[in-house]
């Protein structure tokens, strides 16, 4: 996998007026690496799942989704 | 629902998940990792202007008993020619074929539509995720049930404590939309009354286990415009606003959101702006990344703007609109000290909704950002 991951919007916005924006990762230390942790693992196994036109994947474990991850350049 | 859908941009492309539900932008090359085509978006020069909303507020009434003095949308009877469940249809369809991921549905009371759920099931079949937005007086343990359609509903709370009449029945909603396996958040208007309260609602979060508490600066639009000054927050409420979120945020481990118009408030405080932008800290970004839909079908910018053309126009108007125009176009003409402002590509000068109503003009600078103020205070001590 190759490529950058430019931007995260976590989460629905079902306020219907204006746009919601998740403060997780201003207040709490570490949140900012999990979320984009999170991110790759189910991009990359969503995009798996959708090149092969099957089922949904099981959810990477850790390791599965690091070795994954290792050609995708994230948000530093 | 695929496991992601997707659209192209001219930087590379937006990618939607459900579970856990994201929107993440790559790009070109990311995408190809993917597995998709060159795209002949990518061979137009980038700008800050996507192909379509990620994202559209859609008021499928304006019909609600409940009548609030401080309605945002002037809400009570139903609209001169609200769009048929037919047109309704039609303008969903331009905006999946658009490739718009979300439809936050609200009115008015949007469940006192008669035909609601057809509507919310037809976004559905479309391929893009509902959401509500309810005031909760509609809730039953049927009506909770039949809420399993949308990817989150929020129900409409600003003050907890006193859980009797209304307000009980919009506790009540919460309890029957949360047994009925739905995720639930409350939006929550932020005004004089109810700012020393917001502990009080960060409990009730936590024990309800709701999935987040979104709150939401007082605008000034519809009814809300007649007490306006009056319940607006204090200069200095706004700037205590960050601190006060962030702190109770983290006591009560409750996630907690602020909509786009309190991004000056937050730039107050000096965050950092590479993780603004990479997770999506968006300012006004009316008529870019959202779009608002009046049951009559008019859009606008958002939900607090007004606009006279219609959604089923929108395809080509999205890049003509001389409206869409003016808000997309505000960090370009900036005035100071927005101009000068760090945090302008990401705020785009505030809330456009305040100052159209406070200063009469759309492109001024929001009245209400700190840095704003303190610049006027500035110039008159050296008058
Ligand atoms: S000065 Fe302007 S751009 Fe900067 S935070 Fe305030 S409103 Fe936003
Ligand atoms: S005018 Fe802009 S900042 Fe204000 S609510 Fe609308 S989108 Fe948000």
């Amino acid at each position: 996998m190759k490529g950058k991951i430019l931007k995260i919007k976590t989460g629905y916005n079902p306020n219907s007026s204006s746009i919601g924006v998740d403060m997780v990762v201003f207040f709490t230390a570490g949140a900012a690496m999990t979320v984009l942790f999170n991110t790759m693992a189910a991009v990359l196994c969503a995009g798996k799942a959708v090149r092969q036109e099957g089922p949904v994947a099981e959810p990477l474990r850790e390791e599965a989704a690091e070795d994954l991850a290792e050609d995708v350049q994230c948000p530093q | 629902m695929p496991a992601m859908k997707h659209r192209f941009e001219a930087f590379g492309g937006v990618l939607a998940l459900e579970d856990p539900p994201m929107l993440v932008h790559v790009d070109q090359e990311f995408m190809r990792s993917l597995g998709h085509a060159h795209s002949p978006l990518w061979d137009r020069p980038q700008s800050g202007t996507l192909s379509a909303p990620l994202e559209v507020h859609f008021s499928v009434t304006n019909a609600c008993s409940q009548n609030c003095g401080h309605c945002y949308m002037d809400s009570g009877t139903p609209e001169a020619g609200e769009l048929s469940a037919e047109e309704f249809r039609n303008g969903v369809d331009l905006l999946a074929e658009m490739g718009v991921f979300h439809l936050a549905l609200g009115g008015g009371e949007a469940l006192e539509r008669p035909d609601f759920f057809e509507l919310a099931a037809y976004v559905r079949r479309r391929g893009m995720v509902p959401n509500l937005t309810t005031n909760g007086s509609r809730i039953t343990a049927e009506i909770a049930e039949k809420c399993r359609l949308f990817g989150q509903v929020n129900v409409s709370i600003d003050r907890v404590g006193d859980h009797r009449g209304e307000s009980a029945q919009r506790v009540l909603a919460v309890d029957l939309l949360r047994a009925a396996g739905v995720k639930v958040g409350v939006n929550c208007v932020v005004s004089r009354e109810n700012f020393d309260h917001l502990e009080a609602m960060f409990g009730f979060a936590k024990e309800r286990g709701l999935t987040d508490v979104e709150f939401l600066r007082l605008k000034p639009a519809g009814r809300a415009r007649s007490d306006y000054y009056q319940r607006r927050l204090t200069a200095a409420q706004h700037r205590e606003f960050y601190p006060l979120i962030r702190d109770l945020s983290r006591r009560y481990q409750v996630a907690a959101k602020i909509d786009c118009s309190f991004v000056p408030m937050f730039c107050w405080h000096r965050p950092d702006k590479q993780l603004m932008e990479q997770f999506s800290v968006y300012g006004c970004e009316a008529g870019n990344v959202l779009l608002g839909v009046r049951s009559d079908g008019r859009f606008a910018g958002c939900s607090f703007l007004t606009g006279e053309e219609s959604i089923l126009d929108l395809p080509a108007l999205w890049s003509r609109s001389a409206h869409l125009k003016a808000l997309r176009g505000f960090p370009e003409s900036a005035p100071e000290p927005c101009r000068s402002c760090a945090y302008l590509d990401i705020c785009k000068g505030g809330c456009r909704a305040v100052s159209g109503f406070v200063l009469g003009d759309f492109n001024a600078p929001d009245p209400e950002c700190p840095f704003v103020v303190a610049q006027s205070l500035a110039k008159e001590r050296n008058r």
